[in-house]
C-alpha cells in the first residue's frame, strides 16, 4: 500500500536534539558535529573549562556552540552534521527538537503506529455498532461457559457472570464503562489513568477470565491479531522538516518543535489479512468484535472490509469534530478549515503525535454520555497547570503545524 | 514398518537471512503482544551479539508447514497417508489432545499439530520433516537449523561501531484519557544479515523431493509472514538469499571426495525461483538418487 502525507507527521523515537547540537539559521537548523567543534575550540586556545561552565550554565540564551562560532568567525558549515530545513520560527532562547524514528538513520513509519490508528476506529466502530449490552452479556456469557481451568472454573464463572450483571444495569456499554471508571475512581486512589480502557478493551478484542476484574485482554483471542502491518519503507532524509508547532489553547505556551515528514511525503508499507489465522482461530475469538462481525456474515471473510468501514467511519467523524470545533484552533482556524474541506477523496487517517485526543480515544462515543462531565473531571482530564481546577472545555488544545492539524495521511 | 533408517546423504543448505525490518527474537520466551520495560533480543553469550537461534527459525518454518497442511489437508491425503485420521482444526475446542483435529498437541498456550507415532509421523509431511516426540515412539527430525550468526560484513559493521540493535519505543495510547504507555522493544536494525544453514537428511529416497519443497514452501511463507515478535505490527520481516544448496552423498562421508558432493548452483536464486525450477536444479540429485 501506498501512504502519502497530507499534513506534517511526527512520529517521535523518544529522543531529542537540544540547542547545544544546533545552529539556528535563516529557514534552516544545522546540527553540529560537537566533538569536531570542541577540538578545534581547544586548539583554538579556549580553555576546556570554559567550555564546560557554558554548558552548565548557559548565557542568555543556549545556543553554546552557536556564540563560539559567531564570535570567532567560524563557518558553520565546516561544522555541520547535516541540516534541516526548518518551518516557523526558531527558538530565540533555546530549542529542543523531537527526532523523528529512524532505522539505520533514516525516517520510516512503524508498522505498530498505521496499526494503532486502524485499531482506534475499529474500536469505535464496534462499540457504536454491537455496544448494546444485550450483546455484550451474550458474550460474557460464552467466556464464563469456556472457563476451562478445572480448579478454578466456578469463581472464574462467577465473575465472570458478576461483570455480566453490572454490565446489564446498563442499555450500552460506553454507559456502563463510564460507571464502572466511575467507581474505580472512588474505590481506588491510584487508579491508573494509562490504563484506562483495559476492560473495555478486553471486552471489546478477546479476554481470558481474571479474578479481579471478571475478564483481562489477551493478545491471542484477539483478532486483530491476523491484521499484519509492516513497518515502511525507509523515506528519503529530504522528506524530514523541522516544524514549529503552535499549541493553541493551551494556558502555559511551551514552544515545541518536531522533526516531521513533510506534506506529500509518499511511502510504501505491506498490510495483509492473515485469513488462515482468522480461519483457525474462529472458534477461539471470543471479544465482541468478533460477535459483531457475525452481523455481516463469516467473520473470517467479512473482518477486512469491517476494518476499511470502520477507518472511514471513525476519521469522517473525527473530521466532522474538528470542524463543529474549528474555533478551538484560534488564529489558524481559517487554514485549518479550509485543510479539512480541501482534503482529498479516499481512506484517511491521523497518525503520530500531535494527533490529539479526538483522533486517539473513544471521545466521540464516550462524551456522548450524560455520565462523560463527571467522569472526565475526576480523571482530570483537561486539568489546568498548577492545580487548581480543571478547565470547562475538554479538549481544550489542538497542535498546528505550518498551519495544519497534524498527523493526516492518506493510504491507498 | 520398522523403525529403520537409512542415510542416504545429506542437502547443505547456505546463504543469508536479511532482517527487512526490525527483528525481536526475545530473549526470554515472550507472547510478543505484551512486555515489560525492557525486552531484550537474544544475545550470543560469548560475543554478546544478536543472532538467530536455529530453534526459533525451525520453529516458526514448522508451524507455517503445520498451518499449509491444515488448509490442505484433504488434497493432500492421497499422498501423505498419515493425515488420513486427522481433520482440518484445532482440539483446543474440545480441550482434549488428540481429538482428531490436525492441531492435536497442546504446548504453553496454544495447540501445535505432532503426530503421535512413528507410523503416522513418517507419513505426515511436518512430522517426518520436522520430527514428532510422540508420547510412544519419537520421530527425529531430518532437518538441523542451525543458530544464524551475523555475516562478516555486518560483524565488521558493528566493529566500525554501527549499532547492530536498536530500542524501539512504543507508544500504547490509552483509548479514554489518551495518555500514553510507552515500552521499549530491543530489536536488531533493519537490513542485518545474518548466516543460515540449514541441513537436510535424506533418508528416505521416496521422501527427499517433497520434503525439500515441503521446507522451501515453508520459507517462501517464511518471508510473506514473519519471524519474531509483534509481527502484526510490523517486526520481523525477512528475505532468504540463497549462497549455496550442496548434497552431499553418503559415499562422502566416507571418501571425503569432491566428486561425491553435487553442487546446486542457485546463486542469487530467490525460494521461488529454486521451487519452480526445482526439477531442473535437483536433476543430478535425483539421478545420484536412484528413485524419485
Ligand atoms: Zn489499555
Ligand atoms: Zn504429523
Amino acid at each position: 500500500m501506498r501512504l502519502t502525507v497530507l499534513s506534517p507527521l511526527h512520529i517521535g523515537d523518544g529522543s531529542e536534539i537540544t540547542s547545544v547540537d544546533i545552529y539556528p539559521g535563516d529557514g534552516m537548523i544545522f546540527v553540529l558535529d560537537t566533538g569536531k567543534l570542541t577540538k578545534d575550540l581547544l586548539n583554538l586556545g579556549i580553555p576546556l573549562e570554559e567550555i564546560l561552565t557554558l554548558l552548565k550554565n548557559p548565557p542568555g540564551h543556549s545556543y553554546v556552540f552557536k556564540g563560539y562560532i559567531d564570535s570567532l568567525n567560524l563557518n558553520v558549515k565546516d561544522y555541520t552534521l547535516y541540516t534541516l530545513p526548518l518551518i516557523g520560527e526558531a527558538g530565540r532562547e533555546s530549542m529542543r527538537i523531537k527526532n523523528f524514528i529512524k532505522s539505520n538513520g533514516k525516517p520510516y513509519i512503524p508498522g505498530s503506529s498505521i496499526k494503532g490508528a486502524i485499531r482506534t476506529a475499529v474500536f469505535y466502530r464496534v462499540l457504536k455498532e454491537c455496544g448494546d449490552t444485550a450483546t455484550v452479556m451474550d458474550v460474557l456469557s460464552n467466556v464464563a461457559r469456556s472457563a476451562n481451568n478445572e480448579q478454578r472454573k466456578n469463581e472464574q464463572r462467577k465473575n465472570i457472570e458478576k461483570l455480566k450483571n453490572s454490565v446489564g444495569w446498563n442499555t450500552h456499554l460506553v454507559e456502563y464503562y463510564l460507571n464502572y471508571i466511575n467507581s474505580r475512581l472512588e474505590e481506588e486512589k491510584r487508579f491508573d489513568k494509562k490504563r484506562a480502557d483495559d476492560l473495555l478493551e478486553a471486552i471489546v478484542f478477546g479476554m481470558e477470565p481474571d479474578k479481579d476484574r471478571g475478564v483481562r485482554y489477551e493478545p491471542k483471542r484477539d483478532p486483530m491479531r491476523a491484521l499484519v502491518v509492516r513497518d515502511s519503507e525507509p523515506i528519503g532524509k529530504k522528506h524530514l522538516a523541522v516544524y514549529h508547532v503552535n499549541i493553541v489553547g493551551a494556558d502555559v505556551k511551551i514552544p515545541t518543535w518536531v522533526e516531521a515528514l513533510k506534506p506529500k511525503t509518499t511511502v510504501e508499507f505491506e498490510l495483509a489479512v492473515d485469513g488462515e489465522t482468522l480461519r483457525l482461530n474462529g472458534n477461539h475469538f471470543n471479544g465482541l468484535l468478533w460477535e459483531c462481525l457475525k452481523n455481516y456474515g463469516e467473520p473470517s471473510e467479512v473482518f477486512e472490509d469491517f476494518i476499511w468501514k470502520a477507518v472511514d467511519e471513525f476519521y469522517g467523524e473525527v473530521i466532522k469534530a474538528e470542524l463543529d470545533e474549528i474555533h478551538k484552533h484560534g488564529p489558524h482556524r481559517t487554514s485549518v478549515s479550509s485543510f479539512y474541506k480541501t482534503l482529498p477523496e479516499g481512506r484517511k487517517l491521523r497518525l503520530g503525535w500531535g494527533s490529539g485526543w479526538i483522533a486517539t480515544t473513544l471521545g466521540i462515543l464516550l462524551r456522548k454520555e450524560k455520565k462523560w462531565e463527571s467522569t472526565r473531571r475526576k480523571l482530570g482530564l483537561g486539568r489546568k497547570p498548577g492545580g487548581r481546577g480543571v478547565s470547562r472545555d475538554f479538549p481544550k488544545t489542538r497542535r498546528v503545524a505550518d498551519g495544519m492539524p497534524m498527523g493526516w495521511v492518506k493510504i491507498e | 514398518m520398522v523403525m529403520d533408517r537409512k542415510f542416504n546423504g545429506k542437502l547443505v543448505i547456505t546463504g543469508k537471512i536479511k532482517a527487512v525490518t526490525g527483528l525481536h527474537i526475545g530473549a526470554q520466551r515472550e507472547v510478543g503482544e505484551i512486555g515489560g520495560i525492557d525486552n531484550p533480543v537474544i544475545k550470543d553469550p560469548v560475543t554478546g551479539l544478536p543472532y538467530i537461534p536455529g530453534s526459533s527459525l525451525k520453529g516458526r518454518l514448522r508451524s507455517l508447514l503445520e498451518i499449509l497442511t491444515n488448509s490442505k489437508l484433504d488434497e493432500w491425503k492421497e499422498k501423505y497417508k498419515g493425515l488420513e485420521g486427522y481433520s482440518p482444526g484445532s482440539c483446543r475446542e474440545e480441550g482434549r489432545e488428540n481429538c482428531g483435529k490436525f492441531f492435536n498437541k497442546r504446548i504453553n498456550n496454544g495447540w501445535i499439530h505432532v503426530c503421535p507415532d512413528y507410523q503416522k509421523a513418517y507419513n505426515c509431511p511436518v512430522c517426518r520433516l520436522f520430527g514428532a516426540s510422540g508420547d510412544g515412539s519419537n520421530f527425529p527430525s531430518r532437518l538441523i537449523v542451525r543458530d544464524a550468526f551475523l555475516t562478516e560484513e555486518w560483524k565488521r559493521k558493528w566493529e566500525e561501531g554501527q549499532e547492530i540493535t536498536e530500542a524501539k519505543i512504543e507508544v500504547g495510547i490509552d483509548r479514554v484519557t489518551s495518555q500514553a504507555n510507552p515500552r521499549t522493544n530491543e530489536r536488531v536494525v533493519a537490513g542485518t544479515e545474518f548466516n543460515f544453514e540449514i541441513i537436510y537428511t535424506v533418508e528416505d529416497i521416496n521422501h527427499w523431493k517433497d520434503d525439500v519443497k515441503n521446507l522451501l514452501t515453508a520459507m517462501a511463507l517464511l518471508e510473506d509472514s514473519y519471524l519474531g515478535g509483534s509481527g502484526s505490527r510490523g517486526y520481523g520481516k525477512v528475505k532468504f538469499f540463497f549462497e549455496n544448496i550442496e548434497f552431499r552423498k553418503a559415499d562422502y562421508y566416507r571418501t571425503g571426495k569432491e566428486e561425491d558432493i553435487i553442487r546446486i548452483d542457485v546463486k542469487d536464486k530467490s525460494v521461488r525461483e529454486i521451487l519452480s525450477e526445482f526439477d531442473d536444479l535437483f536433476s543430478g540429485v535425483k539421478s545420484a538418487l536412484g528413485a524419485e
